[in-house]
């Protein structure tokens, strides 16, 4: 059965349609639900107003600095940092008294930490506004007093009994479903590749742990939190085809015939787009797809990202020109009309604009038209480039050998790792002014770095001829796991993305990229580039490249 | 290195149990009663210590690279350390400079208040440059990012490093000048009590 905090209490309907009706003339009136969620989420009371708070003693705070979701989260589990805990504040564990815990009791604590009685409506109303809880105590002084009347109180109330749903879509007692995304562009390899990896962590996984199961159901008492959650783990492949425009319709019949806890992984090298709207708009986790344009959309909340992809290239070549300033004044960009190369154009031509004594010319090339020396030279010509930023394929570089070997009027030229295959070896020419943006670890360090997904693919017989996709998929499949376990017996996809947020900067795999961060509403987890600059002759000697790490800023 | 006052907080910082402080925090509070300086029933600790800086650089909001001796200037001065994407303690944390910032300017006390990133990657000059907007960050209060390693080095030198940055404490430290010691105030101390801190400090 299932409590509810202020059953009976919502005879709100009438009081609320007048005040819905004054927010939004035009659009809909929202819903009590609506209501109390931007309350909850984005600290606005039903009367279009900014929520106030007053926090540790004396300090006057708004909505605008922190909302209920902030700390509790939107998953409402809460959260901690330090040594300072956030409590969960859905209806369902509000409304049931909290007991000693076994934990507690082995760790010598009398009182028991989190011991409460349930808590009734006027206790909540209390806590919130007042600061003291069900048991008459004083709060932490991290929990502000709110100023809200009754009627926002109801909504929030309300809202809260909604926070904690039964099972998501795509868990049942037994299993955990996830898919796995590909675009058409996708080769068969790639997604062989993607499919035998993450299926074989899921199979290592589910015999691993094969015991939890019975422990959870036969175990003693105490350990019911700790296997509560065990579930087998099943993916599943959704192949979309045709343009763009149809895969919505596919993604959703996809969906109806299996629902899925979480999208992980997937490759969809040249567009994302329709994948993340799903995923955002049908509140689906979709973690850690291969991409090099990943979606957009205005806080973006379920989509996980290893970088921002090719615009993070983009932006990382404009700032390492603009503190290069010498030789950063008149640039030349070649890129060609496919959806990567034009994104990264776009991204670096809005990077650099506000930069003053810098020109930028643009030289575009046809989907199949090949860069020749006579085009390159004519534009140099008319732009007096002193700096050629190529977002371009090796196969385009033998023209620039052919002009560069000629002319000393190019000090510079920037290319990228996504466009650049790994062995590339660069014409002599360039070699001296040439710098690579390497979103991922420096090719020479790779195998080092991925050790560990190195063996475990070697020792399951898995194909690792493309790297960055394997990799990824192993990093996604393993981190989807670890998550999940972590959520103990509380499986809500938004407190998933909770464990998410934290457990990253305490993981041990890196993926293809050599630095992972995220935090609080973070959705890209590497946030810079290498530039690998030419080697020196002592480099030569060493064998080293010189490489800087640059986070750009927002343009 | 770090001298602290107290043998309680020696103690804590010699064997680096601060992940403990939750727990520690009721009988340190009993404990300190009987010396002096801790307030009552507020639960925040106050402590000196030397810290020695590093040579390091900084990069501001407004995106202009200081030396960290520059940052922290001869001058009266209060730093915390927070991040923007940060849920908990730092929106009370930098709403609590906010409310110093009012109160000292009511107040006429001259103080400079400095805010350093735990999350450098993230938290571009500009993502501060928005943090500080929101907490109507006036002329005498600078936020500072900066390369990742030096930042963990700045972290380690005031003995508040914790490995991840969801780990994080709120301690809020003050100094009158270049040559005073450092007064390190752990826990969310009010407006009112970091003025109160703040006043002894420059008093002396």
């Amino acid at each position: 059965m299932r409590m509810q905090i202020s059953s009976g209490l919502f005879g709100l309907v009438l009081s609320l349609a007048c005040v819905a009706g004054d927010i939004s003339k035009t659009a809909a009136p929202l819903t009590d639900l609506e209501l109390g969620r931007r309350i909850y989420r984005e600290g606005i009371l039903s009367n279009g107003q900014t929520l106030t708070a007053k926090g540790a003693g004396d300090v006057a705070l708004s909505g605008k600095q922190l909302t209920c979701a902030s700390c509790h989260r939107r998953s409402g589990f809460g959260t901690s940092e330090g040594s300072r805990r956030v409590p969960a504040i859905t209806g369902k564990i509000l409304a049931a008294p909290l007991t000693q815990t076994y934990r507690e009791i082995r760790g010598g604590r009398k009182s028991g930490e989190g011991a409460r009685p349930a808590y009734t409506e006027s206790a909540l109303i209390r806590a919130i506004t007042q600061g003291f809880d069900v048991n008459g105590r004083e709060m932490d002084p991290l929990m502000p007093h709110f100023m809200l009347n009754d009627t926002d109180l109801k909504l929030l109330l309300n809202y809260l009994n909604t926070l904690e749903t039964e099972n998501a879509p795509g868990i049942t007692e037994s299993d955990i479903h996830y898919a796995t995304i590909f675009t058409p562009s996708t080769t068969a390899s790639q997604k062989k590749i993607v499919l035998d990896t993450i299926k074989t962590f899921f199979d290592g996984y589910n015999a691993e742990t094969r015991g939890e199961d019975r422990r959870a159901k036969h175990g003693p008492w105490s350990k019911a939190w700790q296997y509560g959650s065990f579930r087998h783990l099943q993916i599943h492949s959704w192949e979309l085809t045709g343009p763009a425009e149809q895969w919505p319709e596919q993604l959703q019949k996809y969906y109806a015939q299996q629902p899925v806890y979480a999208v992980v992984n997937g490759v969809g090298l040249d567009n994302w787009q329709p994948v993340h709207d799903f995923c955002e708009t049908r509140e689906i986790p979709c973690l850690f797809p291969t991409t090099d344009v990943p979606g957009k959309s205005t806080k973006p909340y379920y989509s996980v990202y290893f970088s921002e992809g090719i615009a993070l290239d983009a932006r990382v070549a404009a700032t390492f020109l603009q503190n290069n300033t010498k030789t950063a004044s008149r640039i030349l960009q070649i890129y060609r009309a496919e959806p990567r190369s034009e994104q990264a154009a776009q991204a670096f031509s809005t990077a650099v604009k506000p930069s003053k004594g810098t020109h930028l010319d643009e030289l575009k090339l046809a989907q199949d038209q090949a860069l020749t020396h006579e085009l390159l030279q004519q534009h140099l010509a008319s732009s007096q480039a002193n700096t050629l930023v190529l977002w371009l394929a090796e196969t385009d570089l033998p023209a620039v050998d052919k002009v560069i070997a000629d002319t000393a009027t190019i000090k510079t030229i920037v290319v990228a790792r996504s466009f650049i295959a790994a062995d590339t070896k660069f014409p002599t020419s360039m070699q001296p002014r040439t710098y690579v943006i390497s979103p991922y670890v420096p090719d020479i360090d790779m195998v080092k770095h991925l050790i560990r997904y190195q063996s475990w693919a070697k020792m399951h017989h898995l194909e690792t001829s493309e790297v960055r996709i394997g990799a990824n998929a192993y990093f996604a499949s393993m981190m989807s796991a670890n998550a999940v376990r972590g959520l103990r017996a509380n499986l809500a996809r938004e407190h998933m993305l909770d464990q998410f947020e934290h457990m990253l900067e305490r993981g041990l795999f890196f993926s293809v990229y050599p630095n992972f961060t995220l935090g609080p509403e973070q959705r890209y987890a590497s946030k810079g580039c290498y530039v690998i600059g030419p080697m020196s002759a002592q480099d030569k000697k060493e064998g080293r490249y010189p490489k800087k790490w640059i986070v750009p800023d927002k343009f | 290195m770090l001298h602290a006052h107290f043998t309680v907080r020696k103690f804590l910082n010699l064997t680096g149990l601060f992940a403990l402080l939750s727990f520690a925090l009721p009988c340190l509070a009993e404990h300190e009663h009987h010396h002096h300086e801790i307030a009552k029933d507020t639960g925040y600790t106050v402590a000196a210590a030397e810290y020695v800086l590093p040579e390091i650089e900084l990069v501001s909001s407004h995106s202009t690279t200081q030396k960290l001796a520059t940052v922290m200037g001869d001058e009266p001065v209060m730093l915390n350390f927070i991040f923007t994407t940060c849920n908990a303690i730092c929106p009370i944390m930098a709403a609590t400079f906010m409310e110093v910032q009012k109160k000292a300017a009511k107040q006429g006390i001259k103080v400079k208040l400095v805010s350093v990133s735990i999350d450098p990657e993230q938290d571009t000059p500009s993502a501060l440059a928005d943090f500080a907007r929101k907490y109507h960050a006036g002329a005498n209060w600078e936020f500072y990012t900066g390369d990742k390693t030096n930042i963990i080095d700045l972290q380690k030198a005031f003995n508040t490093y914790r490995g991840n940055k969801m780990n994080h404490i709120p301690i809020t430290f003050m100094r009158r000048n270049a040559k005073a010691r450092w007064i390190r105030v752990e826990g969310f101390a009010s407006a009112t009590d970091l003025l109160n801190e703040f006043n002894k400090v420059t008093a002396k």
